[in-house]
């Protein structure tokens, strides 16, 4: 993770953001992008993927592309379509470089015609090992399986970030959410990193999430001892999960953070079903394995 | 014969220029046939103040006077003008600069205004049906600023409460329902068709502008080429399963629209209640506090209606710009998302203000009297709302008095328009100057008027006055009162008391010393001075605050705790030398004998005229030599100036009027056959005005009779058909003009001057001169007729026709008589050698 990268005194990484030739990259996708890279002193690798399969279609007579509308209907041929990706990365590139211009961040944009996951996987490999993968678009929220996907085969990247259906906020404090006291560090410094420019640990705040009291004690108590070196965070500790997501959910939107920090397949970011994370997480959420 | 007479012709007249020029008092009176006029007393050439007369010692015994003296009369019609509560009952302040008249017209108005009730506050807030008509709200005396600063509170606490009231659980429940209800209606449509396809061998896949579908196995697409290989019987079917896939899809995709339409209704319905509840309490107070007030509560529920309807603008996080540049969070009145729903408080009284108020406007422009709007440059355009208009000296008067230079206003291009339209309609409707004239073509308001109940008091001259009387009918219509200001007042005891007063007054304002009995008679006399009459007091502010601020400055460089009679003549002095510059270098043309100018000696045909040259504040007199020649011919007088085209028509009418004397005199009998000249030597700069026509007069007798004039003497005076002599102005700038030219040269005691009788009320002479007549050392003459005149000037007596209707032989005028009659005879003749001519074909040359 991109962590790592902090902890092993390195400067720089990359940040790629990938983006689908479905549906246009979401703002707040690309304000992540944007925020990472600039305190990474990284670049952006806009990663646009022209879904092979989707050329494969045009051979066939009946295929045809049904409007978001629903009320047209066309034949998919290989001309509209080779038209239509080369528009959107056009108009992706575009809004890229706005966005990196206001960073003050350097940004490329490579357009590659594959199958997504392995577009994504060579990417990261051909500059790895210190990638952060930027989804352009917010998650599924039935199934995290994609995440996971990603997260188990896109081996040469630290990170995964990914926004959700109501994210609208880049801006506000940095939320690491801690299950397991091994993993602290390292998020810490990720959200140290995101917070340049602020003195120590001021705009982090360190969530402890379990799923009974007893653990929450020992949890905070092992959290505290890690961190004790430099200026203590603001610790609050989520209420006992007890099996609920939805309380969780509830307490990252109320901090109202800038980004959420977490490991995927948690009690925050279960593997399954993200819909009530979906339905309260109002900014990016940086995915640890 | 008791005079002594010149020979006749010009040799003789040649001869009289070495006659002594003394008068010859003895043999006047030796004639018996009247005495000369005798020059004034030096008493009478300037009426000093007796001493005695002031009862104090230093004006720090006096009781100071603010504003005028003595103009009762226009300070009544003021008070008429301000207690008349109609709106075209406004004054016209006439009277001259540095009067001193628009600090008493000042003072007095707020005098007035002190008693009158406080006008009430104006705001201007948005029209939230059309914002491009902002809605003038009256609020009672004081409260517009109140409600101004409680409307930014407001959105300060709605700042605050609504972002609360919106990440509040109750809120964010429902939120949420609402979105799963409807958001994740299609999201679960399109899974489960996803599903339904994959279960059937189909995958659903995102293209650019929308999905389609295709044939799968594996989790992959088919490849065109294995799909053909397939049965067609399994081609077929997959193509009729992705048909009826592709019409659900539609379908689906359809209804999307319709569904968000169905959640933005609920949406907004849940954040309306959620909004009302905290938009209510923020605003009770206001409503509470101003309900009362007529509007305010309109206003207030419109308000109400619009933060509920846009309650988002409050959740926002504030745009990124401001973020990056601006960390500290925006004052509310400055946000832009907020700017409709403060206040303009245009008019605001300050809390516990009483009397109504007194706007003088120094600039007035079309901006500065009825408001404008101002613009803001955004991305290039020019926009504007109604926190950017800005009020005009008519709301700042609303309801109280308005004082304007009418010469600034009227240079003021669409000011006058402007003001007038505003007093006709009695209410203040803001609009671009160019808006009349179809050249305004950015963003602009239409702002609802206001009221107008204001007093309006204008100050110019008097031809000024006239002028618009004449050529605006409106100006009367509008301005019915005129407040007429003399420039002069009486120089009674009272007066002279007041004036006293007025100069302690000014001296306690500056701070200065005191002045004593004698620096105030100083400064009295001076006032006279610049009155130009003995009788009278000039009532110019600045210029006596000028002359007393001045000897102050000279009592502190002579080390006087006491500013004395000294000081102040040192003052005048100074003034004057400093402005004197150019009278200096026209002394000095005389005393170099550049300009011909005789003071001593008698000449046939020549006098000395006066005039005087205003220079700015500062005049002076100046001699001029004036000569006549006369001839035989055809009846007439040539003004030589006029000929040139540099005589004014007054001259002109000066000179006529010598004609008609002439003829009055010396024609009844015979025809006047006689041609004369008459010329200002050395004047090339234009002659106007009829005070030299005695002078000429007497130079053409002079040159008449033969009998010389006496260089030493000066004349002013106009003179009629009837030869008596008329005042003229600027007397003793020419007495004092001559008097300087002939010191300069050396006083003889037969220097002096003539002056018409009806100006000795205007004497007022400068100290040295009066000093040098009461030595004897210099003269002034008054007289009322040209036979007193010619008799002081030649020696010789004017004459009288006696039984038989003749003029003693002797005299001037039966020198001038038998003159006329040589010259009608050889007309005669000339006459009857033109008839013979005549009668051979040829005209005379009397014809």
């Amino acid at each position: 993770m991109i962590g790592h990268v902090a902890s092993a005194g390195e400067a720089r990484g990359r940040v790629v953001l990938r983006l689908g030739c479905g549906t246009a990259a979401h703002d707040a996708a690309l304000e992540a992008a944007a925020r990472i890279a600039r305190a990474f002193d990284s670049e952006i690798e806009g990663l646009f993927v022209e879904d092979r399969q989707l050329l494969d279609l045009t051979g066939y007579p009946f295929a045809r592309e049904i409007s978001l509308t629903g009320r047209v209907s066309r034949e998919l041929s290989i001309e509209n379509v080779e038209q239509e990706l080369r528009s959107a990365f056009i108009a992706m590139r575009r809004r890229m470089e706005a966005v990196a211009k206001r960073y003050n961040t350097r940004v490329y944009a490579t357009r590659v015609r594959d199958e997504p996951l392995a577009a994504l996987a060579r990417a990261c490999a051909r500059a790895g090992p210190w990638n952060v993968i930027v989804m352009g678009e917010p998650f599924s929220q039935r199934d995290g399986r994609p995440l996971g996907e990603i997260l188990a085969q896109v081996r040469d990247a630290t990170g995964l970030v990914t926004i959700g259906p109501r994210t609208r906020r880049t801006t506000g404090p940095v939320l690491v959410a801690v299950e397991e006291p091994e993993r602290v560090l390292g998020m810490m410094r990720t959200a140290e990193r995101l917070t340049t420019g602020k003195a120590g640990r001021e705009g982090i705040v360190v969530m402890l999430i379990g799923d009974d009291p007893d653990y929450l004690d020992w949890l905070e108590g092992q959290a505290r001892l890690l961190l004790a070196n430099g200026p203590s965070p603001e610790f609050i500790l989520a209420p006992p999960a007890h099996g609920e997501p939805a309380a969780i959910a509830e307490t990252i939107r109320k901090v109202k953070a800038g980004f959420v920090i977490a490991r995927f397949g948690g009690l925050a970011v279960p593997a399954d079903d993200l819909r009530p994370l979906a339905s309260a997480l109002e900014s990016p959420l940086f995915l640890v394995r | 014969m008791i005079f002594r007479l010149g020979k006749k012709g010009g040799k003789d007249a040649k001869a009289d220029t070495e006659m002594p020029d003394k008068p010859k008092a003895a043999a006047v009176k030796a004639d018996g046939a009247g005495l000369p006029p005798v020059p004034l007393h030096a008493d009478e050439l300037r009426r000093t103040v007796d001493l005695a007369d002031l009862s104090f010692n230093t004006t720090d015994d006096l009781e100071p006077i603010h504003g005028l003296i003595g103009q009762e009369r226009a300070l009544g019609a003021l008070n008429f003008g301000a207690g008349m509560k109609s709106n075209d009952f406004n004054i016209f302040v006439l009277g001259p600069d540095a009067s001193g008249k628009s600090a008493a017209v000042r003072s007095t108005l707020t005098s007035l205004a002190a008693e009158a009730p406080t006008p009430d506050d104006w705001v201007y807030v948005n029209n939230f049906e059309d914002p491009n008509k902002p809605d003038a709200l009256q609020l009672t005396a004081g409260r517009g600023r109140r409600l101004e600063k409680a409307m930014v509170a407001v959105i300060d606490e709605l700042r605050a409460a609504l972002p609360a009231t919106f990440e509040g659980e109750d809120y964010q429940a429902r939120s949420r329902a609402i979105d799963a209800e409807y958001g994740g209606q299609t999201d679960e449509q399109l899974q489960a068709l996803g599903q339904k396809a994959e279960e059937r061998g189909i995958a659903l896949l995102r293209t650019p502008l929308g999905f389609t579908f295709a044939p799968m196995l594996e989790g992959k697409v088919v490849k065109p080429e294995a799909f053909a290989a397939m049965p067609p019987s399994m081609q077929t079917e997959v193509r009729e399963t992705i048909e009826a896939l592709q019409k659900e899809l539609a379908e689906i995709l359809e209804n999307i629209p319709r569904s968000d339409k169905e959640r933005r209704h609920h949406l907004r319905a849940l954040n309306e209640e959620v909004a009302a509840g905290t938009v209510q309490a923020a605003l009770s107070e206001v409503v509470a506090e101003f309900g009362e007030e007529e509007g305010a509560l309109a206003y207030l529920k419109a308000v109400e209606r619009d933060l509920i309807a846009n309650a988002q603008l409050f959740l926002g996080d504030a745009s990124r710009e401001q973020a990056e540049f601006m960390p500290q969070a925006l004052d509310s009145s400055r946000d832009p998302r907020f700017r409709r729903y403060m206040v303009n408080a245009i008019v605001a009284q300050k809390a516990g203000a009483r009397g109504a108020p007194v706007i003088e406007e120094t600039n007035p422009t079309h901006g500065n009297i009825i408001g404008r709007t101002e613009h803001l440059a955004h991305m290039g355009a020019l926009v504007t709302d109604f926190l950017l208009i800005k009020p005009g000296a008519l709301h700042k008067a609303n309801g109280g008095y308005l004082l304007i230079d009418a010469r600034k206003l009227l240079l003021s291009p669409f000011a006058w328009e402007a003001l007038k339209r505003s007093l006709s309609t009695k209410s203040i409707r803001i609009e671009q100057p160019a808006e009349g004239l179809g050249l305004v073509s950015t963003q602009t308001l239409d702002p609802e008027p206001i009221p107008l109940g204001v007093k309006v008091v204008l100050f110019g001259d008097r031809q000024l006055y006239y002028l618009l009387s004449q050529a605006d009918p409106e100006f009367q219509q509008l301005f019915k009162v005129q407040a007429d200001f003399d420039d002069t007042i009486a120089r009674t005891t009272e007066n002279t008391e007041a004036y006293a007063r007025l100069v302690a007054a000014i001296a306690g304002e500056h701070a200065l010393k005191p002045l004593d009995k004698g620096a105030v008679a100083g400064v009295v006399e001076e006032g006279s001075r610049m009155a130009g009459d003995r009788d009278k007091l000039s009532i110019e502010v600045s210029r006596i605050g000028d002359i007393v601020r001045e000897a102050n400055y000279w009592a502190d460089q002579s080390g006087r705790s006491v500013t004395t009679r000294e000081d102040v003549r040192r003052a005048i002095d100074e003034h004057v030398q400093r402005a004197d510059r150019l009278r200096d270098r026209d002394q000095e043309t005389f005393e170099r004998g550049i300009v011909l100018v005789d003071t001593e000696g008698r000449k046939v045909g020549q006098i000395n005229g006066l005039s005087v040259l205003q220079l700015g504040e500062f005049s002076f007199g100046r001699p001029s030599r004036i000569t006549a020649r006369v001839r035989f011919g055809p009846g007439r007088v040539v003004d030589i100036e006029r000929e040139a085209k540099l005589g004014g028509p007054l001259h002109s009418k000066g000179v006529m009027i010598l004609w008609g004397y002439l003829a009055g005199m010396f024609a009844q009998e015979r025809p006047l056959a006689l041609s004369a000249s008459l010329v200002f030597e050395q004047s090339y700069g234009g002659v106007e005005g009829d005070s030299a026509s005695s002078t000429e007069l007497y130079a053409l007798l002079s040159a008449l009779s033969d009998v010389p004039i006496r260089q030493g003497i000066a004349v002013t005076g106009s003179v009629n058909q009837l030869g008596e002599v008329q005042a003229i102005g600027g007397v003793n700038e020419k007495i004092e003009g001559f008097y300087d030219v002939c010191k300069a040269r050396g006083l003889t005691g037969g220097q002096g001057v003539i002056i018409p009788k009806a100006n000795v009320q205007h004497l007022m002479l400068r100290e040295d001169v009066v000093e040098a007549v009461r030595a004897d050392q210099f003269a002034v003459w008054a007289v009322s007729t040209i036979a007193e005149g010619i008799e002081i000037l030649t020696d010789v007596p004017a004459g009288m026709r006696d039984a038989d209707g003749a003029f003693p032989p002797d005299s001037v005028y039966g020198r001038v008589e038998e003159k006329l009659k040589v010259f009608a005879e050889r007309a005669k003749a000339a006459a009857d050698v033109g008839e013979g001519a005549g009668q051979q074909g040829k005209g005379g040359p009397m014809a």
